[in-house]
């Protein structure tokens, strides 16, 4: 059987990975990866974890956790960074400190979430104007939701902005 | 004494359970929506629905809380730790409706609870607390702050009166910094608490965070159980703690207890308590604050000392007097906690959440894991990210360091994304094994930590293992596991029925 995986989120080259079963040795594999051949038994899963969701997989080893995917699955820009205007975790927007056609400079606070007791701040990426809220104060939003549109401007703000 | 009711969720409920049903008691769980089918709801004898996930429909409904107690016919409550542990309201509610509260007296709670009262108590106790400097308002600050300064000694915090948290904090090491920072801190204090207030105490460079367990009973008998270190903290939350405390030798540790005696004592202190102490490179001590509850860390104490700390406040709490003197009490080996929490280590410790989807949890000599997780659990951004807490002890620090690896290697947890990685870094690396702890600790050594697993072509082949036995049904895959069903009021199984029914139990 054939697998092919990404070593990472944005990895742009798919692993191949050919498994065959060894029949005179039960419950032995032959693992094609490359130029490399592997022996594996699968009593190994006893020690070693596998989890596959939604084309994530995850595995630990010996203490180690690995993660890699699907090739099957398409490849995703980058996990969430800072000023990034997607909510990072499932939880509850506490304040708004913005309004729509506000300008902001970059950095500054626009929102912020609470999850498990901890604050999170979201704030601008760069300059620009709030073109749009997606959420309002006191919702419940999921890991991923946008929560604020904002518009790039080149030529910086003009109120003066608190936070 | 006989049916306890236990006001909170996660692995402090399950261990809190545990000890009363050793005593012989009756539990009670409380749970919200989110936790029907978590693990404190089915080990109780009988459980009740709260309401709405939100803490403030939940656990911390204390109206709520009182008439579950009364409709069980529970006659004591244990708060555990977070949500109602702290609150003397909570407290005198109990009282008020005549139920054993296990803690410590209404007055006592109130008395620790403020971090500006507690300070008071402790300096006049002779207990030595972190000289600081606070000024009536804004202008009057500004105007005697330098003064004030100079008296303290620089570098000094200038800190936000209200706050928390770092907020509003920040460090003036020379004299010329100090009003800059002044309208710094005004104004972030300002923004984040809506009160300008600020405070000036003396910085204690690369402080030891050390506490003291204290237990007393209603008959005037008090004791310590040592000391706790508490140092590797991130977002000033403590995630591995040790006991005994590699920086306190056997003078520092008579002086840190019998200052947090003298403490428990100006307060009557009674049931089990905390006094959190910040210990300067020099040894120099100050008092930070009580905390009058159990505490997460307690294990590592009780398995040092021999004493089942639940058990003792329970046992204190129905009148009983301590069985053992201080003379008594000995620390005998080593032992260490890591708190397993649903975070991102590599994401500024982001909370996690998502489904369990494998778990095991390795036993074996020296280890103890205090669990309040299940396979097949969801777990949600409602409260604190504790999944659970691996503990280990051994003769000496460097076996219950080498138990602590095996025991943070061998714990698998996948489906929700944990620290369980960064702790083995942490444990295993030369500045943990040499002690060299601070409260600095993970900032100076961890702070752009990054799993760094490189996926070699050996872990694409034990993938495509696991994905062929997935398929071949051979290990269980995340798609075969049933969504939950909706939460309904009452649970159905004879397990959680309301009347407590129990297999070879007397009603």
């Amino acid at each position: 059987m054939k697998f092919a995986y990404r070593r990472s989120a944005t990895d742009e080259q798919a692993s191949e990975v050919d498994i065959v079963s060894l029949p005179e040795r039960p419950g032995v594999y032959r693992v094609t990866v490359g130029e490399h051949v592997f022996e594996l038994d699968d009593q190994l899963f006893h020690r070693a974890a596998f989890l596959k969701e939604a084309g994530d997989i995850t595995l630990q080893l010996e203490g180690r956790e690995y993660r890699l995917f699907d090739a099957k699955q398409r490849r995703r820009a980058t996990a969430t960074q800072v000023g990034d205007l997607h909510a990072p975790m499932a939880g509850k927007i506490i304040h708004i400190l913005v309004q729509p056609g506000e300008r902001v400079k970059a950095g500054a606070t626009l929102l912020i979430m609470e999850a498990m007791k901890m604050e999170q701040h979201i704030t601008a990426p760069h300059d620009g104007v709030v073109s749009r809220l997606l959420c309002s104060e006191g919702d419940q939003v999921t890991a991923g939701a946008e929560l604020v549109v904002l518009e790039p401007s080149s030529t910086g703000p003009t109120a003066p902005h608190a936070p | 004494m006989h049916k306890l009711l236990v006001a909170n969720r996660g692995e402090i409920a399950v261990r809190i359970m545990r000890a009363a049903r050793e005593l012989d008691l009756r539990t009670v769980a409380v749970y919200s929506e989110a936790d029907r089918d978590a693990p404190h709801t089915y080990l109780a004898d009988e459980a009740y629905l709260l309401g709405p996930p939100e803490p403030a429909q939940s656990y911390l409904d204390r109206t709520r809380l009182l008439e579950i107690a009364r409709r069980s016919d529970a006659d004591a409550v244990h708060p555990g730790y977070g949500f109602l542990a702290e609150s003397a309201a909570f407290a005198e509610d109990c009282r008020q409706a005549g139920l054993i509260y296990v803690g410590p007296s209404v007055e006592a709670i109130r008395q620790m609870g403020s971090k500006i009262l507690s300070k008071q108590i402790a300096a006049r106790a002779g207990v030595p607390v972190v000289p600081s400097y606070h000024a009536p308002d804004t202008a009057t600050l500004a105007q005697q702050g330098p003064a004030a300064a100079a008296r303290l000694g620089y570098p000094i915090l200038v800190k936000a009166s209200a706050g928390g948290g770092g907020k509003g904090m920040r460090m003036v090491e020379q004299p010329t910094d100090l009003l800059p920072a002044l309208a710094a801190g005004a104004r972030e204090a300002q923004q984040a608490f809506g009160d300008a207030t600020l405070m000036l105490e003396k910085y204690i460079p690369h402080p030891h965070h050390i506490e003291v367990q204290i237990l007393g009973d209603h008959c005037g008998n008090r004791v310590h159980l040592f000391e706790r270190e508490c140092s590797i903290q991130r977002r000033h939350q403590k995630i591995v703690e040790e006991t005994p405390a590699p920086a306190v030798d056997e003078a520092l540790r008579q002086h840190l207890t019998s200052a947090a005696l003298c403490l428990a004592a100006a307060v009557d202190y009674t049931n089990a308590g905390t006094v959190e102490f910040l210990v300067g490179p020099d040894g120099a001590f100050y008092f930070l604050e009580m905390n009058t509850r159990l505490q997460v860390e307690h294990p590592i104490t009780e398995l040092v000392t021999g004493i089942d700390i639940v058990h003792q406040q329970l046992r204190i709490a129905r009148g009983e007097p301590l069985a053992f003197t201080q003379e008594q009490l000995s620390q005998r080996g080593h032992a260490m906690e890591c708190r397993l929490y649903a975070e991102d280590p590599a994401h500024g410790f982001l909370p996690a959440t998502g489904r369990i989807r494998v778990l095991r949890e390795p036993h074996g000599p020296g280890r103890r894991i205090d669990s309040g997780i299940a396979l097949d659990q969801e777990v949600t951004p409602y409260y604190d990210p504790i999944l659970a807490k691996l503990i280990s002890y051994g003769a000496t620090r460097q076996e219950a360091l080498l138990r602590m690896q095996a025991l943070l290697r061998d714990y698998t947890i996948l489906g929700v994304t944990t620290n369980r990685q960064f702790l083995l870094d942490v444990t295993t690396s030369a500045a943990f094994a040499a002690a060299e702890i601070d409260t600095a600790f993970l900032d100076r050594h961890f702070a752009d930590w990054q799993p760094a697993a490189v996926v070699s072509d050996e872990i694409l082949a034990v993938a495509a293992l696991g994905e062929l036995l997935q398929r071949r049904g051979q290990l269980p895959s995340a798609a075969a596991t049933p969504a939950p069903a909706a939460p309904d009021i009452v649970l159905t199984t004879p397990w959680h029925h309301y009347d407590g029914w129990r297999i070879g139990g007397s009603v």
